[in-house]
């Protein structure tokens, strides 16, 4: 072994020259060295020797740091030094009302899907079969990812496994123009969407959905994969947006949101058409296998391109937001008039204003006082707008011009408002 | 939507309403042309399939 050393003194390695450079090697390799400008360079700096502070270091010397190696909390950051980071979108965010299937004002327990008619199984969540040749079954159940109390769940009760022509088996939400008009879909300002759901299912494989504007003439199909049978996942989908067609901006059904359990007409995947389309070319066609499930929650679309956390609102929001469309009336229905003695006309105010001038149904019993208490017939008329409605109610024998009261007896008896898109 | 026995409905003398049964359910429909029912009942009646009674 040689060793260069000094003993109580300086020990000085000199290179004169203007770029002479001090170089350590080993085996002909070299290590390490130090220019003439003082700057250090060694092929490796072992770690357990970087004790203390490190020099400040310019962020623009910090390069290729890869992710997974920044752990830990993070500093406080200004808002304002934050550039280039996606915005996450705040407020109203979601298109999609009771996403998280909680409201469920027609009380509806499973039902029967064997028509083209649509039938809610839970508010503004509405499925149907555009065949009879396939069947399935769909309710609200509390099988629900963490986060979730609810989901609704299609199981096929008879299958259908030579889809033809326009038969369709979907699940389908409505959304109004008022809500959506932002997408700008339809033009050249069109925005990117992005729809974000929970899904379980008892088959595996890829699945389809499509995007259809409410005029029924654009079609945008998109497919999702499922991985594991019978295990929640979450699903991202971005949703370009159309720059043709026509996409209502009012009151009127701008989009229909549907997920395909079974459908011929397929299309590709983020390809728009103007012939229908009920579904992605490749999906797995879930209404041809008896007894499959399928099941879905924590439905969110909203505007841009990345899927953010699902908005959270509360009860009374969420039913106030499917009250527009869809208002069951209990107890006191309102006040009115007796003009004959065989009908009285009943001022009824809904709670929230509707989206058009509602269809009225009764279901159950309906009674009047005009002094003494009546039984109610049925509905004869009404008439009015998305804002109140005068409901002409049959009674059998009433005291003419007597002021009159319409209520039900608990939950027996229900007026029915319905705005559905 | 399976639409029958639609009839006219009158309200302070003019139409205001129809009374149908619809998919097995009697109900009242507005005339207004954003109820899905009313649209509906004016798709059947252009198509011949349903046609709508005078009010009483």
């Amino acid at each position: 072994m040689s060793t260069i050393g000094s003993n109580s003194e300086d020990l000085i390695l000199n290179a004169d020259g203007g770029s002479s450079t001090i170089k350590l090697k080993i085996n002909g390799t070299e290590k390490a060295s130090v220019s003439s400008a003082g700057a250090f360079t060694s092929t490796t700096i072992d770690a357990t020797k970087l004790t203390g502070n490190l020099p400040a270091i310019s962020a623009a010397n910090l390069t290729a740091i890869p992710a997974a190696n920044i752990t830990g909390t993070l500093p406080a950051i200004s808002g304002a030094s934050l550039t280039g980071v996606n915005a996450v979108n705040g407020g109203r965010k979601n298109m999609i009302i009771n996403g998280g299937m909680r409201i469920n004002q027609r009380g509806a327990g499973s039902l029967t899907i064997n028509s083209g008619s649509l039938q809610y199984p839970c508010d503004r969540f509405a499925a149907r079969g555009v065949s009879s040749a396939g069947v399935f079954t769909i309710e609200k159940v509390t099988d629900s990812p963490a986060g979730f109390t609810n989901s609704l769940k299609a199981t096929v009760t008879t299958a259908d496994s030579s889809l033809s022509g326009t038969e369709s088996y979907r699940i389908v939400q409505h959304i109004e123009g008022n809500n959506s008009y932002y997408l700008n879909w339809g033009s050249s300002d069109n925005q990117t969407a992005t729809l974000s759901f929970k899904v379980k299912s008892s088959l595996t494989g890829t699945f389809g959905g499509v995007v259809q504007n409410g005029d029924y003439n654009r079609f945008v199909p998109f497919t999702y994969t499922i991985s594991s049978a019978n295990t929640w996942e979450d699903k991202t989908v971005t949703i370009t947006g159309d720059t043709t067609g026509t996409y209502q901006t009012d009151t009127a059904l701008a989009v229909r949101l549907n997920w395909s359990l079974g459908a011929a007409q397929l299309g590709t995947a983020g390809t728009y058409s103007g012939s229908a389309l009920n579904g992605a070319t490749g999906q797995t066609q879930v209404i041809s296998t008896n007894g499959a499930t399928w099941q879905v929650t924590g439905v969110q679309l909203e505007l841009g391109s990345v899927a953010t956390d699902f908005e959270y609102r509360s009860y009374g929001e969420e039913l106030a937001l499917c009250e527009r469309y869809y208002e069951v009336i209990t107890g006191g229905i309102g006040m009115g008039i007796v003009k004959s003695s065989t009908a009285a006309d009943c001022s009824f105010q809904p709670k929230v204003n509707k989206r058009a001038a509602p269809t009225i149904t009764l279901a159950g019993t309906l009674y009047a006082n005009d002094g003494s208490a009546q039984q109610g017939a049925s509905l004869s008329s009404t008439g009015g707008t998305q804002d109140g409605l005068i409901v002409v109610i049959a009674f059998s024998s009433l005291n003419v011009g007597r002021a009159c009261m319409f209520y039900t007896s608990g939950l027996d008896g229900r007026l029915i408002a319905d705005s559905e898109l | 939507m399976i639409i029958t026995n639609a009839k006219y409905t009158q309200w302070q003398g003019t139409n205001s309403s129809v009374k149908a049964t619809i998919d097995g359910v009697e109900m009242l429909v507005p005339l207004d042309t954003s109820n899905r029912h009313y649209a509906e009942i004016l798709k059947q009646v252009a198509d011949g399939d349903i046609t709508i009674a005078e009010a009483d």
